[in-house]
């Protein structure tokens, strides 16, 4: 019917519009990304308005603009009764319009919770330039509820962004988009209560962090701003371009002393010596046990910087070799240190000690590494649960069933010391509250590293305290209602931590 | 057929000047080291990068730089009509190939020796400029996946119809025939990284049109740091001290 129509007017007596600038008076809505197209056209004199989205009235406002268009609901918007030119324009047009593209229809804009929706119609001779002169608009609520006026001196190409970007900066935005990024990982559906809270909890700790170290992000390809160039070093995720540095990844820049480098957050692990891991056997090779350890390389543990099972201090034979399944095989998780650096970038671990070694019964998590700092401690033993918890340096942490270290070799070689290695823990059941305890702690781990937060022992205790204080069940852990809960109490714990700082 | 109407308009309503409407999310994929989602109007295009990680085939590896893997392929439901696409098809190859190419110019290959890298695009939904929108979304993985590179990518395309030029065609335009610019520039290096063309043009029209596109390229990398930004700032409040 609509094409039909089209037709049978001249082409002349056409009215398009385009640029519908469009806001709500909602902050709320004023995020929703929208984009609506509405096309009205006028048809001809005396015909009337063919298809009219209910609750739409034309208002005339001035002669350029031959029809303002506005509706709440059904109530319309307007501050100042139309002039008389005005009114007169409109009864020799006769204003016809019709909507003839709508992207979103109004209607679905209704239940969309659309407060106020905004038309600007304007005559087809009436060039951009018109617009850019006066824009003519009701004097009255120019604060509360006038819409952004159309922009004509904008630059050539217009990239639409998220209206919430645009609206210029201020904490409400970034807050938006808060919410989109939490979402990263695991989708959680959260209620709009749990939504607000969430956004409050954020904005606490935005609120908390330094001012002075939020403006130190920097993206690929920005300039570091360098006090004078001669004497600094350039440190990782750097390089220079025409006497300036230049960052090459995304992350925060540090610098200490003369080095300046940039510290990136989501990355894989970089390795340091000395840093204790977690990781998983994928290749028995010659002398030697291949490692997952989310590096960009595999890393290697020799059979030479293990202990043996008999303990013993010997060169390592054919014999040996030939036994490593025994101590490790594939898919085995793996607790170790990084010992060196090979020449071609590689890393050597080392497991010279009664700590290192396989790690068994327990869970392997994954997290992001920039969420585990270097500590002194990364073994704990968490007595009231009677469970171990490596805090891998590369974010795989490991979170199983405490095992006795052995005091010394010599007990070992009483009993049988490969059956023991191999078979030591395997033929006693684990007690049920000690697997629901291991449960409890990695969905503790896991909620956290949703989030975001540092992963720390204190953490991850007050995680598992707040998850029994409120008698939680270790499934619901991972519901929407205990994300924002540890939301809410990291908020609280920083807040009291740098009040005490303070 | 008329794509620019005597008011200056094109078919879906925008400008000749004008983009399609842009959106990004950094983080779609769970269990990738970076991923992005990223729309342009109503193509739709989801990128996961995995790696630097140790090579899965020993045959292939370098041992001065990374190796750059690239798979692009399209969704079954992504077009208007649901075909079922063979997997291999000269199309996606040629894809593949021009995003592997255009990444791994940008991508800082000597610092990860040994390692290989790979990109993984899928589109979405399609509708026109398909290709620039996987170049986009690869770029946004790659910084996520926290990947040194020389400078962002990014692509954009422009056409030339009913002697206008046309920035970010859509399907419509596309497939109407004429020239379909396709630019992928390194913004603050002002690089050109990807020029294609399928058609013939003038050599002065050529340049304006291209001109065009560089412009757009601009746009989407000021957005495209702009969300960069915004991303690095929430994780590093959040982690806290």
């Amino acid at each position: 019917m609509l094409d039909e129509n089209l037709k049978t007017y001249p082409k002349y007596n056409m009215l398009i519009v385009k640029p519908v600038a469009f806001c709500t008076s909602d902050e709320k809505l004023q995020r929703k990304k929208v984009q609506i197209n509405i096309i009205i056209r006028t048809i001809s004199a005396k015909s009337s308005i063919l298809i009219r989205p209910a609750g739409i009235v034309p208002i005339v406002t001035s002669k350029k603009t031959i029809g303002f268009l506005g509706f709440d609901g059904l109530k319309c918007h307007s501050a100042l009764p139309p002039p008389p030119d005005a009114i007169e324009a409109l009864n020799s047009l006769a204003l016809t319009a019709f909507a003839l593209s709508l992207s979103l229809s109004l209607s679905a804009l209704f239940d969309e919770g659309f407060g106020v929706l905004w038309v600007y119609v304007f005559q087809a001779d009436c060039k951009h330039q018109h617009f850019a002169k006066e824009p003519t608009f009701p004097q009255g609520n120019r604060e509360s509820s006038t819409p952004p006026l159309p922009q004509l001196s904008r630059h050539p190409i217009k990239a639409t962004l998220i209206p919430g970007k645009r609206s210029g900066g201020g904490p409400q935005t970034r807050l938006i988009s808060g919410i989109e990024a939490e979402m990263r990982g695991i989708e959680i559906s959260l209620n709009q209560t749990q939504k607000i809270r969430l956004q409050r909890a954020l904005q606490q700790l935005e609120s908390l962090y330094s001012k002075a170290n939020f403006n130190a992000s920097v993206t690929v390809a920005d300039t570091i701003p360098v006090s004078n160039e001669d004497t600094i070093l350039k440190g990782h995720g750097t390089s220079e371009r025409d006497g300036e540095v230049v960052a090459t990844l995304c992350g925060v820049v540090e610098r200490v002393n003369k080095l300046v480098y940039v510290r990136t957050l989501r990355s894989r692990y970089k390795p340091e010596i000395g840093d204790i891991i977690v990781g998983r056997v994928v290749e028995v090779a010659q002398k030697r046990w291949k490692l997952e350890i989310n590096f960009s390389q595999d890393a290697v543990l020799m059979l030479s910087s293990m202990n043996l099972p008999d303990g013993i201090q010997r060169r390592r034979t054919a014999v040996d070799e030939l036994n490593m399944r025994i101590i490790f095989e594939e898919n085995d998780v793996v607790c170790g240190e990084v010992r060196s650096f090979q020449n071609d970038g590689g890393i050597q671990l080392q497991a010279r000690s009664q700590k290192y070694g396989k790690l068994e019964k327990g869970q392997l998590l994954t997290i992001p590494p920039y969420l585990v700092k270097r500590q002194k401690h990364h073994f704990h033993h968490l007595e009231q649960f009677g469970v171990d918890l490596i805090l891998g340096c590369n974010g795989f942490i490991w979170v199983g069933e405490h095992v006795e270290v052995r005091e010394s070799f010599a007990e070992d070689q009483l009993n049988n010391t490969e059956q023991q290695f191999t078979k030591s823990n395997t033929t006693k059941e684990m007690p049920l509250e000690t697997r629901q305890n291991i449960c409890r702690i990695a969905n503790a781990i896991r909620v956290m590293s949703i989030l975001g937060f540092n992963v720390t022992l204190e953490v991850i205790l007050e995680t598992i305290d707040l998850s029994s204080t409120l008698n939680l069940g270790i499934d619901e852990m991972l519901g929407p209602e205990f994300h924002v809960l540890v939301a809410e109490r990291e908020a609280e714990r920083r807040t009291l931590m740098t009040k005490r700082k303070g | 057929m008329e794509f620019v109407n005597p008011e200056g308009l094109r078919l879906d309503g925008r400008r000749p000047l004008e983009m399609r409407q842009l959106r990004a999310q950094i983080g779609a994929v769970a269990k990738a080291d970076g991923s992005a989602v990223f729309e342009m109007g109503n193509t739709k295009v989801i990128a996961a990068v995995y790696g630097p990680r140790e090579v899965q085939n020993r045959s292939q590896q370098i041992n001065d730089q990374a190796l750059v893997r690239c798979e692009y392929s399209m969704a079954n439901f992504s077009t208007g009509d649901r075909r079922r696409k063979p997997k291999g098809d000269r199309r996606s190859t040629e894809i593949s190939l021009v995003i592997r190419q255009t990444m791994e110019a940008c991508i800082l290959t000597h610092l990860m020796p040994r390692s290989q890298i790979d990109i993984y695009v899928q589109v979405l939904q399609a509708d026109g400029g398909t290709r620039s929108a996987c170049i986009n979304a690869a770029t946004l993985a790659l910084a996520d996946a926290g990947i040194p590179m020389r400078d962002l990518v990014t692509s954009c395309s422009a056409g030339f119809l009913n002697t206008t030029p046309l920035l970010d065609l859509n399907y419509v335009e596309d497939s109407a025939g004429g020239p379909d610019v396709t630019v992928g520039i390194l913004p603050k290096l002002d690089k050109v990284t990807l020029l294609q063309m399928d058609a013939k043009l003038p050599i002065d029209t050529f340049e304006n049109v291209m001109q065009l596109a560089v412009e757009g390229c601009k746009a989407i990398a000021n957005y495209i740091r702009e969300v960069l930004l915004e991303n690095t700032k929430q994780l590093e409040y959040r982690r806290g001290l």
